[in-house]
Parts: structure tokens; C-alpha cells; sequence
């Protein structure tokens, strides 16, 4: 059965259907292959490739020979384990199908079109005899030497034809992508995703020249004499490909139909400069078009401009609340661990939901199964080690990291009192079992921790964490084309405030949201032209909201605990990428989310079109434990496609639709670490939002240089903010606090990446505006008359370059600018007198801007040596961020000091900040 | 090499903590960001409970550069109650407007201020009324460490909320505080015209109280606390105000009165938000600052922007006296005011010192060196406390 289908599938795919009306006959009931194929190369002046052996001892039905030629073909080889592929009408190429076509994986057929198979032009060529002199070989060391074809003592083969699989030595895996380059001819070929290549050439002595990202650079010497099968294997390279930043699938930018995405892969970005070295995947995201930040010290990114809540972010597919060290200057995720991130900021697939903006999908490395590999780093901040420990071999493997900052030993060895005692620590770790368990199934587990301490002031101590414990389990169906992830797991996320004093208000302020997720994700692969993709989920939060404790025995402070919120968020989808054509692809996608706000709760009522506050208080409900209190749900769109105008340039189109249910409590103007969740309930409605976008994407020079140029425009609804100087930490009435208003954002992207060559990096334009609006007709719920106003992360023009050079195999010099403009702030418009003291009042929102942001970084690796023979491989990375020391202001702010008004403006990182990492890798 | 590295690494670990823990923060130029600019009306009308001449203080907003404030003068300000009386207040200084009647705010009446200015701009308030009655337990004073680990001495609140609700307090309070000049003698210099027309420095007995000084200042913070934190419905132990036991103002007697007003939560709330918005913060937390809605409104212009808040809340006070020597019986006294050091001027420097007033007498220079002249002085604060005070015993003033 899926021998036909492959079958089928091929001659789609070639498009090999011919028409010709002969008929072979044939009056034996078995015959032997080999006879058949004979006689049809006979009759039909073709010839076949093959490998004897392949066809020995293998019958065929005689009544095939009833059938016409080439219809025959389809059938001959059904009962077999080999495919053929004609080339032209007179060459059959043979292959073993069951190497080949064994599973139909994703993407297939795109994938299938990157075989390239230059062709000599054969008239051309002489014919020439294959001399071959032992000893005068190549100066390069340890050739290895393969002798194809069988040399005829007759009438020489003008070309050849020589197939087969590249494997990795150390996984016995295929490599796909790997490039064989045949020395001194213009004859090339690229493996496809089962390690499959094919080259045809004159017969006579080659070297062909194999390169693939991770493997090692290798050359083979292979003697030419007729067509055969020359499969490698080659052993993984000890260096990665620094200068590929951004993995670019080559041309994953112009075939995919989906707009905005963008991958960072960790390895690969490991030269970019970094404030104080750590290696940083969000950072760099950051610094491609449509991701920001409001400043140095923010924590959480705008995405396309939307705000940071609106960010859903994935830790092998489960959601970690805050991403962040030290106020966002840090990731909180492991660079030795991490292999990359993909980022949809444009089209989401269905199968993601809860967040309006984008996605952020981080996926954690698999650990070597064959022999413990590890990497080390010693930074001015902090300390990380990477450990990848086979379990059992070539089946299961633990990977672990470990990073942690030795700050506080330094703060404690100052001589400054004020810094001495003060704390600012943190440290995560990650751990990661994954076990194939059969071809069908895998299995991985994984836990993470993080954690964060730091005082503001010495009598206080703030701590936040997050910790996420998931199981994954991967299993592929009978029939190979459908294929289900289970994805199991928990996330919590908490603040504490240990507030010290002397006096006797010492207290323990507590915050925690939990969230449990079970998602059960299909794909099927229902023919070339559809793959689907659906599942189910459902996610339980419980909110604690908060609880104040005493301090000590002392303490004043009343203990108080605000009611825990629960909910259930379910959601089922469905989305199909739907080729029409080979130039147009659609994926549609619908999904149906519903939330259910769950009791036990005390719920308040208002009375209809007046402010929320005490004396609008209509009633209260009471619910009890798991009543639901209401639901929200809707169906979401997701659709995308593209349309490729020529093979390397295309025009797609998305326009997407979402809801949120949770919501960011804060009211800074920057995200902290402390900001609050919320979840939607009686008063307060969940987010909704949609986004249409539009983009032209082109690859230059064999993928060298992607293009891409993108506009989107975003409308959302029921984003929250809160009235002036509202209370959100410990407040049972929240309701009162907060406003739900719309945002508008618009904008366009442009960027041009250079992925290989010595010289690679980026240069991206973004100009974009974000806007919200507060409206109402209470001047208590009215944000600047209930006009539109720039968001605090409105920066409409964004520059950023990076680039990297590499000198010599050992040298390397990285840069980084940014350019953004600043950011909006408040301003005040003039002083008064009150209360014995000058004061300041303020302008409508956000009607002035900072100025602007500009920073230049360095960076300059130096490699260990490339010794053959060696424990490990090690290098430096020397940085300097900021290298014009500009004083990028971070806010400008007004106090109020000893009754006089003082401006005071604050940047994070004003002067150039040197750094030097040691990094180590076996 | 490796001693180098070393060193690369230290340098940069220190210059981290610099940059991430302190630098970061400039005082810039007070200038303003664009050239829009209007006047608005600052009100100070916080009406007590107490029996007075109640007082209401208008002024008007002024630009960033500028310094000083206009007094909003020739304004007609009232009081309407609900039950129909207007209290009407007349200009006593600028700005200052005083009740022409002395009445006090009652329970479950409310109150309505009403503002022409002399331009024809009508305001007024929102009706507002007493939340609840102030009950203030105690004040004390009392030595601790405060939570930057200063030595000092705090004031501290204890109070019983007489409703069963939470409640909102704002406090003021009033320091006097008892100076003694520490290089006061009996004498004093003075210049005279000497027979032949010159300038001729001579001593003689002072002619007032120049020793023992009294200075009055009232509060400039906001200072706010509310019940809801708190056990039950009381305060325990809040503390009003902080001095170090560096604050010249505590050498000697000092006296505190503190003043606590009960707000309603929208009170409470403007002044939170006064106080938030104007406060030092940390870097990384940023407070979203805005216009405060107040209660008072233009009659005519819905949009006309106004400062200040009409409050009406019950008062109580109460007062504390307390001697340096309570808390600190064999400790050296808090540093001066300024730093007094003796010298001998030059016979010119003398003079002028003496005329513009700025030296005081302390002794004779019993070995002039060069130039110098016979006598010993020191900066005029030093020996005469009438430059940081008033030799006037204020009438409240207790001595132990």
C-alpha cells in the first residue's frame, strides 16, 4: 500500500508521466526482473541504472508485460523495494525505495526539490578511459580513496551516475544539506533529508569536496569507472559554522507560508557582543526587526507593537513566565543548553494560543547519546556549565546546565558599606531527559529552575522564580504520515518581598501564579498537497494574588491574603497548509479557545455605565469552589499564504486573529520583575486582537542574501491600564484600578541578511508606531481625552547592523549597532507650590520622547588552535558594549527633595563595559 | 598573561557593580520639554473639624525655569454648607485667605469651596464632608536604628480609628527646637567712628538674647499611613518622622507637634499620588506619572486643568518634648549647624566682617601673629543664634 503511494507520489513529483502507446508482451507467469528490464532496454532503446545486486533474485508478475511502456514502470517495481526515476527517455534510474522513502516527513516535497543535479552536457565530453596511477595521489592527508562502477573492457560508459548516503559517523545518521562539489568541474549536488545525493558525471578521477554545517570539511577520492553507489560517512566537525547567525533553512524565508517568522539559533550566535559577555538569544532577537524592548533595564519585549504580556513564551513547549534575569539584562534560559528560538511575531500557527503578539518557541538541545560532551564559561558575571551524558547508548541521553553569578561574593568584598550588604544573585538550571524509546516513540522529560534575589534597599530582599517541569512524548503512527505530540506540563512562576526594617512593619509580601497544560498535537500528512495539523489543549491556572504576612513576632503587620483566582483555558484547533499550486501555499487554521473563570470567588457588581469604584458597588456573588463564574470563547483564524512570483522571490499574506485571558498587572512604565498576572473575570474582559500583514521576500546568490520586506498593521482590544497612581499589589478590587482600552499598531520591516561567507550579519530598518487609547466618559477612565497616545515602547525608527568578519580561522570580529528613537515619556509642564514644597504637574501621557538611543558594541573571539589531537576545544570572547560610551538616557524623572524639584535622568549603561569570557567545549 | 587576565577580569567585575549598582543616576537641567504652558490654579484648602478662623491658600502654577511662585490675589473664596451657611474668607496676605468668621466642620454636613478669581474664572469643589472622627492615641519619642541602620531618634503614632473601617491619616507636624550658640560670650563686636574720622573695632556687652534660640519649621513631605495593614483597626508605632542623631535640631530640647488629619480615600489618594510621582525611585521601577484629577473644577471650561484638593477632615494634635541627654546621656553633641572654627581676621577683613555681619566676638588675640589683629572671631551663627533662630520663648515652650 505505501509502496503505491510513494509510487504515486514520485511521478507527481517528477512529473515523469509520458505517453507512449507500446506494449511489451510476455507469456511466463513469474519472470526474473532482471529479464524484464532487459528486454524493455531493448525495445525501448533506455537504459537503467541499478546495482546487481537490487534486482538478483527478484520476480515480476509476466502479465506485467501486457502493459504499455512506460505505464509499465508504475507497476514493475510495486511488488519491489525499488523506485525508479527516468531522467530523460533514455536513462531509468533505479533506487533502493527503502532508503529512500521508508517515512514522509514534513515538508517533503519542498524539501525533495533541493537535490540538484547538475548535468554535463554529454555531447560535449569526450569519452574518456579511466587511468588510474596508485601513488600520485593529492598532498592532502588521509584521503580516503572509493573505487565506483565496474571499468568495461568494451565500449567505455560516456557518464555515470553515482548515488547514495552520506551518514554521520558518530550517530549513523544522514546528513542532509551537505554540499559534494566535484574539484575543478561546475558539478554539484546537495543531500536531501535522508542523507540522498546524486551526481553524474564522465567517468574518470574525482575529488569531491563534502561540506555541511556540523560536520567535518572532508574531500573523498572516488575512481569513476560506471555508475554506482558511493555512500560516506563523515565525522561531525569539531567547529560549527560561526559566521551562520540566523540558520536560514535556504529558503525557508521565500518558501514558507508563514509571515514574520525568524529563528535565532544560540550556537551560531555565539560571537555577537553582549553586554558583559552572556550569550543572549532574546537579545538578539531583539535586534531583528518587529522584537523590542523599552530599554536597557526592561524586562519583556513589544512585539510588532504589542505589550509584553502579550508574549507567549515556550521552554520545549512549556510556558515560562519571565525569561529574565536582573531586570531583563540577562536571559534566564541557558545558552549552552539552548539550541535556538523561533519566533512568530506574524502568523501564529493555530496550534499556539493565549498570547495575542507573538511567540517565542525556545528549544533545548538533545544531549549526545553517544559520548559525554560538555562546555564551560567563565564570565566577569557569571559561571555556566553544559553536561550531555548518553545514558544508553545511541537511545537516551541527560543534559544538563548550570549557570549562576558570583556577584554577591564581589558586592561582599567591596569596602562600601551600603553596597557590601546589599544582594543582587541569581541562578537557573536545566535538565533534560530524552529517550527514543523505538523509531515510533520518544520520550523526554525535563525540569528547570530559576531564580533571582536582589535589594533595592538594605532592609529589604526581593526573589522571583520560575520552574517549569514538562513531559513530552512523541509517537508515530502505523502508516508513517500521521504523527502525535503529547505535551504535559506545569509552570510557576513567584515574587516574595522580605521587607526587614526596624521599625515594626516588617513583612513577607507573596505572589504566585501556576499553570498546568495537557496538549495533544497531530500531524498528518494527508497527501502531497495537504498537511494537517490539529489537537486539542487545555491549561488549569490558579492565581494567588497575594498574602502579607508579619515579618516577625514584632510586627505590626496584619496578615492578609487576597482569594485565589482559578481558571480553564481550552482550546481545540485545526489547520491545514494547503499547496494549490506549486507557486501558491495557503495554511489556514482555525482555532476555538474557551475560558472558563472558576470559584470559589467573591465577585462585585457595578452599575452599568458608571466608573467602577465603592459607591457604583451594586452587588456581590458569591461562587463556590470550581463554579463557574463565566466563560469566554471564540473562534481565532489563522491564516497565511504565499505566492512565489519566480522560485526565489515571493509575496505572502497573513491575517490573524487571537484572545488572552491573562493580563499583566503594573503600573511602571517598564516591566519588573514584580508586575502581577491577572486573570480575566466578571469585570474584566480578556484581550482580543488581530493582525494583517503583508511581505515580499527574495533570496539573492543561492540563498546567500535574504531579503525581506514586511508591513503589518494590528488592532487590539481590552488591553489594560490603570487609573493614575492605582494600588495593584494586594487589592482585592482591582476592577477599580484598571482600565481596558484598545491599541493600534502599524509598521514596516526591512532586512537583509548575508548568512554565509566570511562576512554575514544583518542590517534591519523598522519603522513602526504603537498607539493606545482609554476612553470613556469619566474623566477617572480617561486617558489623554480618550485620544489615541504612543505607548511607552513606541520607538518608530529602529537601525540595528550586526555583523561578523572572520579574519582567520582563528580570529574573529564581531559588531553591533542600534539605533532606535527614544522612547515617549511624560514631561512635566510646570512646578507648584503645595504643602510647603515645590511640586511638579504633568503633561497628557507619553507626549514627550527621551532622546534618542544609539550604541555601538565590540567583540573580537579568538579560537584555541585546531589541533587534530586534543581534550577539548576552548576560546575567548573579548567585548566592549557600548564602545562610544553614550549615555543613553533610560527615563528622565522629577522629585520632589527637601521641598525643592530636582530632574534626575537615568541610564543604565553609560560608559563602555569591557568583558571577557572564557569558553571551554569537549 | 594570566596575571593580566586576572587582572582585566577583577577591573571589570568592580566596574560592573559600579555601573549595574550605583552610577546611574544624573541630575540634569529643570527645563522645559516644550513651550506649551498655562497657568493653573494651585489650591490649599484642607477645612478642620477644629473651632477656628479656617484658611484657604491659592496660587498659580508657573513654568519650570521659573523660580517663585505668584500668590493668587483679589480672589473671592467661600464656603458653602449643606445647610445653606456661607462662610466668607477675605485676603489676609497674598494668597492667604482667612475665614472672616471662625467655625468648624461638623459630622454629616458637607461643604462646598467656591473660587472667583479676579479675572472672572469661577471654580469650585466637589461637596465634601468629614469620613470620620481622628482619635490620636500617643506620640513618643524613642532611639532606633532606622532602616538605613542610623542612629537616631523617631517619633512615632499610635492610633485607634473610631469607625470600624479602614482609615487614611496624613500627618504634619511642626519642630521647635532649642539652639544654643556655642561661642556665645557677653560680648560683642562693634565698629565706631573714631575721632579722626577712621574705623575703630571695640567690644562691648550684648544688647540681647543672642545665647538661647528657639526655631519653628514646619513639614514639607507628605507623610500618610492607613489602618488596613494594620492589626485591628489601629496604628501601632508609625513612624512620623526620622531624626539622625546627626540633626543639629535635637542637640539641646526639641519639641514636635504632630497634627493628624483622617482623609477620605480619594484624599489620600491625591496626596499618595503627589507624594509617589515626586519621590526618589530605583531605576528599574519606574512609576507611570500623570495630571491628578483633582476635586475642584472650573464652573465654565470642563477641561480647565486645576491643582489641589479640598479636603475636610477631622484634626487631632498633640505634642512632644524631649532632651538630647534622654537618649544620649554620655554622648558628644550632634555637630553644629555650620562648622565653627576660630581665626584671627586681618584688621580690614575685620571690619568688613563685622559690617556685613557675617563674624561674631569670641576672645582676645593675646599673641597677634604678623598681621593679625587683637582679636579671635568666629562665623556669626557660632556665637549668635538669633541667625538660625528667634530669641523668643515660644509660648507653648516647656523647659523640663
Amino acid at each position: 500500500m505505501s509502496d503505491k503511494w510513494n509510487c504515486l507520489l514520485i511521478l507527481i513529483f517528477f512529473f515523469t508521466l509520458c505517453a507512449s502507446q507500446e506494449t511489451i508482451s510476455s507469456d511466463k507467469s513469474t519472470i526474473p526482473l532482471k529479464e524484464v528490464l532487459r528486454s524493455i532496454e531493448l525495445n525501448h532503446q533506455v537504459t537503467f541504472y541499478y546495482i546487481q545486486e537490487w534486482v538478483e533474485d527478484v520476480t515480476v508478475d509476466s502479465l506485467i508485460m501486457d502493459k504499455d511502456f512506460p505505464q509499465i514502470l508504475d507497476v514493475l517495481f510495486q511488488n519491489t523495494d525499488l523506485n525508479y526515476y527516468r531522467t530523460d527517455n533514455k536513462r531509468i534510474i533505479l533506487t533502493q525505495n527503502s532508503v529512500i522513502y521508508e517515512a514522509l516527513p514534513d515538508g517533503f516535497f519542498e524539501k525533495r526539490e533541493h537535490i540538484q543535479t547538475t548535468l554535463v552536457p554529454s555531447e560535449e565530453v569526450a569519452i574518456p578511459q579511466v587511468f588510474y596511477r596508485e601513488g600520485i595521489s593529492t598532498n592532502e592527508p588521509s584521503i580516503q580513496k572509493f573505487v565506483i562502477g565496474k571499468a568495461s573492457a568494451g565500449v567505455p560508459t560516456k557518464e555515470a551516475v553515482i548515488s547514495g548516503i552520506i551518514t554521520n559517523n558518530e550517530t549513523k545518521e544522514p546528513i542532509p544539506d551537505l554540499a559534494i562539489r566535484v574539484r575543478g568541474k561546475s558539478i554539484r549536488a546537495v543531500t536531501d533529508d535522508q542523507g540522498y545525493y546524486e551526481l553524474r558525471l564522465p567517468i574518470g578521477v574525482y575529488f569531491l569536496e563534502l561540506r555541511a554545517l556540523g560536520i567535518e570539511n572532508s574531500v573523498v577520492e572516488a575512481i569513476i569507472y560506471n555508475t554506482g553507489t558511493l555512500n560516506i560517512s563523515l565525522s561531525e566537525g569539531l567547529e560549527q559554522l560561526e559566521e551562520v547567525v540566523v540558520r536560514a533553512d535556504a529558503k525557508k524565508n521565500v518558501e514558507e507560508a508563514a509571515t514574520g517568522t525568524t529563528t535565532v539559533d544560540s550556537e551560531a550566535s555565539k560571537n555577537i557582543p553582549i553586554v558583559l559577555g552572556e550569550r543572549d538569544i532574546l537579545k538578539i532577537a531583539a535586534s531583528l526587526p518587529g522584537v523590542t524592548t523599552a530599554g536597557e533595564g526592561a524586562a519583556g519585549y513589544n512585539v510588532r507593537g504589542g505589550k509584553t504580556d502579550q508574549n507567549l513564551f515556550l521552554l520545549d513547549n512549556a510556558l515560562i513566565y519571565n525569561p529574565s534575569h536582573f531586570f531583563g539584562i540577562f536571559q534566564a534560559i541557558n545558552p549552552f543548553t539552548t539550541e535556538g528560538v523561533d519566533i512568530y511575531k506574524g502568523h501564529i500557527p493555530a496550534s499556539y494560543g493565549g498570547r495575542l503578539s507573538s511567540v517565542f518557541d525556545i528549544r533545548t538541545k538533545s544531549g549526545a547519546t553517544d559520548s559525554l560532551r560538555g562546555e564551560a564559561s567563565l564570565g566577569p558575571v557569571t559561571g555556566n556549565i553544559a553536561l550531555e551524558l548518553p545514558i544508553v547508548k545511541g537511545k537516551s541521553s541527560f543534559i544538563f546546565g548550570g549557570r549562576g553569578t558570583y556577584s554577591d561574593w564581589i558586592l561582599r568584598s567591596l569596602d562600601d558599606p551600603t553596597l557590601s550588604s546589599s544582594t543582587a544573585n541569581f541562578f537557573d538550571v536545566i535538565g533534560k531527559y530524552e529517550h527514543k524509546i523505538n523509531d515510533k516513540n520518544t520520550l523526554s522529560t525535563e525540569a528547570y529552575y530559576s531564580r533571582d534575589a536582589f535589594s533595592i534597599t538594605v532592609d529589604s530582599l526581593y526573589t522571583y522564580s520560575n520552574r517549569i517541569f514538562s513531559l513530552n512524548w512523541n509517537h508515530t503512527y502505523k502508516n508513517d504520515k500521521l504523527r502525535g505530540d503529547l505535551i504535559l506540563y506545569n509552570s510557576d512562576y513567584q515574587f516574595n518581598i522580605d521587607f526587614d526594617g526596624e521599625t515594626d512593619t516588617d513583612f513577607v509580601l507573596k505572589y504566585k501564579v501556576n499553570e498546568s497544560q495537557l496538549k495533544y498535537v497531530m500531524k498528518y500528512a494527508l497527501n502531497p498537497s495537504h498537511a494537517l495539523n490539529f489537537g486539542i489543549s487545555t491549561k488549569f491556572y490558579k492565581v494567588q494574588p497575594g498574602s502579607i504576612e508579619p515579618g516577625n513576632s514584632d510586627s505590626s503587620v496584619s496578615p492578609r491574603t487576597i482569594p485565589r483566582e482559578k481558571g480553564l483555558e481550552s482550546a481545540i484547533f485545526l489547520s491545514d497548509a494547503f499547496s494549490l499550486s506549486d507557486k501558491f501555499l495557503i495554511d489556514i487554521g482555525v482555532r476555538y479557545s474557551i475560558f472558563a473563570v472558576l470559584g470559589p470567588s467573591i465577585q462585585r457588581s457595578y452599575e452599568e455605565g458608571q466608573p467602577r469604584n465603592e459607591n457604583t458597588q451594586t452587588d456581590t456573588q458569591e461562587f463556590a469552589n470550581n463554579e463557574i463564574i463565566e466563560t469566554y470563547g471564540s473562534p481565532e483564524y489563522r491564516l497565511s499564504g504565499r505566492y512565489l512570483l519566480i522560485p526565489s522571490f515571493s509575496l505572502k499574506a497573513s491575517f490573524n486573529t487571537g484572545y488572552q485571558y491573562i493580563h499583566t498587572l503594573s503600573n511602571n512604565t517598564t516591566v519588573s520583575p514584580l508586575d502581577t498576572y491577572k486573570l480575566s473575570d466578571l469585570n474584566i474582559k480578556p484581550q482580543e486582537g488581530n493582525q494583517y500583514a503583508l511581505g515580499l521576500y527574495k533570496n539573492l546568490e543561492g540563498n546567500a542574501y535574504e531579503i525581506s520586506l514586511e508591513g503589518y498593521y494590528k488592532r487590539y482590544d481590552n488591553a489594560l491600564d490603570f487609573k493614575t497612581g492605582a494600588d495593584l499589589l494586594l487589592n482585592e478590587n482591582i476592577e477599580r484600578e484598571v482600565l481596558q482600552g484598545e491599541g493600534k499598531a502599524y509598521g514596516i520591516e526591512f532586512l537583509i541578511r548575508k548568512n554565509i561567507g566570511n562576512l554575514n550579519g544583518w542590517l534591519g530598518y523598522t519603522y513602526s508606531r504603537s498607539f493606545l487609547k482609554f476612553d470613556s466618559e469619566f474623566s477617572e477612565e480617561r486617558i489623554n481625552n480618550g485620544d489615541f497616545f504612543p505607548a511607552n515602547y513606541d520607538k518608530p525608527h529602529d537601525v540595528s547592523l550586526v555583523a561578523n568578519y572572520r579574519i582567520t580561522r582563528r580570529y574573529s570580529i564581531s559588531t553591533n549597532f542600534v539605533y532606535q528613537t527614544g522612547r515617549p515619556v511624560t514631561y512635566p509642564l510646570g512646578t507648584f507650590q503645595f504643602n510647603n514644597a515645590s511640586f511638579v504637574y504633568y503633561s497628557d501621557r507619553n507626549k514627550f520622547r527621551i532622546p534618542d538611543y544609539y550604541r555601538l558594541d565590540l567583540g573580537i573571539n579568538i579560537e584555541g588552535n585546531h589541533k587534530l589531537y586534543k581534550p577539548g576545544h576552548s576560546f575567548w570572547t573579548i567585548s566592549v558594549y557600548n564602545v562610544l560610551g553614550r549615555n543613553n538616557p533610560y527615563s528622565v524623572f522629577f522629585v520632589t527633595d527637601d521641598g525643592e524639584v530636582k530632574a534626575l535622568q537615568s541610564s543604565i549603561f553609560s560608559i563602555p563595559i569591557p568583558s571577557i569570557t572564557y569558553n571551554f567545549k569537549f | 598573561m594570566k596575571n593580566t587576565i586576572f587582572f582585566i577580569l577583577k577591573s571589570t567585575l568592580l566596574l560592573t557593580i559600579l555601573v549595574v549598582g550605583t552610577n546611574c543616576i544624573d541630575e540634569i537641567p529643570l527645563v522645559s520639554a516644550g513651550t506649551e504652558f498655562d497657568t493653573l490654579l494651585v489650591v490649599e484648602a484642607t477645612l478642620t473639624d477644629e473651632f477656628k478662623a479656617q484658611e484657604v491658600r491659592l496660587s498659580f502654577s508657573t513654568s519650570l525655569e521659573t523660580e517663585g511662585f505668584i500668590k493668587v490675589q483679589n480672589a473671592e473664596v467661600q464656603i458653602v454648607d449643606s445647610e445653606q451657611n456661607i462662610y466668607v474668607f477675605v485676603e489676609i496676605s497674598p494668597g492667604v485667605y482667612r475665614s472672616s468668621s471662625e467655625f468648624s466642620a461638623e459630622n454629616g454636613v458637607s461643604y462646598q469651596l467656591q473660587i472667583v478669581t479676579s479675572d472672572g474664572r469661577a471654580f469650585q469643589s466637589e461637596e465634601v464632608q468629614i469620613t470620620s472622627t481622628s482619635e490620636l492615641e500617643n506620640v513618643f519619642a524613642e532611639r532606633i536604628l532606622n532602616d538605613t541602620g542610623e542612629d537616631g531618634v523617631g517619633i512615632f503614632v499610635n492610633s485607634t480609628a473610631s469607625s470600624g473601617n479602614p482609615e487614611y491619616y496624613r500627618y504634619t507636624y511642626e519642630e521647635t527646637y532649642k539652639i544654643i550658640a556655642p561661642f556665645w560670650t557677653s560680648l560683642e563686636f562693634v565698629v565706631e567712628i573714631n575721632e579722626f574720622g577712621g574705623e575703630e573695632v571695640i567690644v562691648q556687652t550684648r544688647t540681647q538674647e543672642e545665647r538661647f534660640c528657639y526655631n519653628t519649621v514646619a513639614s514639607n513631605t507628605i507623610i500618610q499611613t492607613r489602618t488596613t495593614d494594620a492589626i485591628g483597626n489601629t496604628l501601632n508605632r508609625f513612624n512620623v518622622r526620622f531624626l539622625s542623631n546627626n540633626n543639629p535640631v535635637i542637640s539641646h530640647r526639641y519639641s514636635i507637634l504632630v497634627r493628624q488629619f483622617v482623609q477620605s480615600q480619594e484624599a489620600f489618594s491625591y496626596y499618595e499620588q503627589l507624594n509617589e510621582f515626586a519621590s526618589s525611585e530605583s531605576v528599574f521601577t519606574n512609576v507611570q506619572p500623570g495630571f491628578i484629577e483633582s476635586n475642584i473644577r472650573s464652573t465654565e471650561k470642563l477641561d480647565e486643568k486645576v491643582i489641589g484638593y479640598f479636603e475636610v477632615a477631622s484634626v487631632r494634635e498633640q505634642c512632644v518634648f524631649f532632651n538630647y541627654k534622654d537618649f544620649y546621656p554620655d554622648e558628644p553633641l550632634p555637630p553644629y549647624f555650620i562648622s565653627c572654627r576660630e581665626y584671627s581676621p586681618m584688621p580690614d577683613a575685620l571690619v568688613d566682617g563685622i559690617q556685613f555681619d557675617i563674624i561674631e566676638y569670641t576672645r582676645d588675640n593675646e599673641n597677634p601673629m604678623g598681621p593679625e589683629s587683637q582679636y579671635i572671631a568666629v562665623a556669626k551663627p557660632c556665637g549668635d543664634c538669633t541667625q538660625l533662630g528667634s530669641n523668643i520663648v515660644p509660648e507653648f515652650w516647656v523647659e523640663e
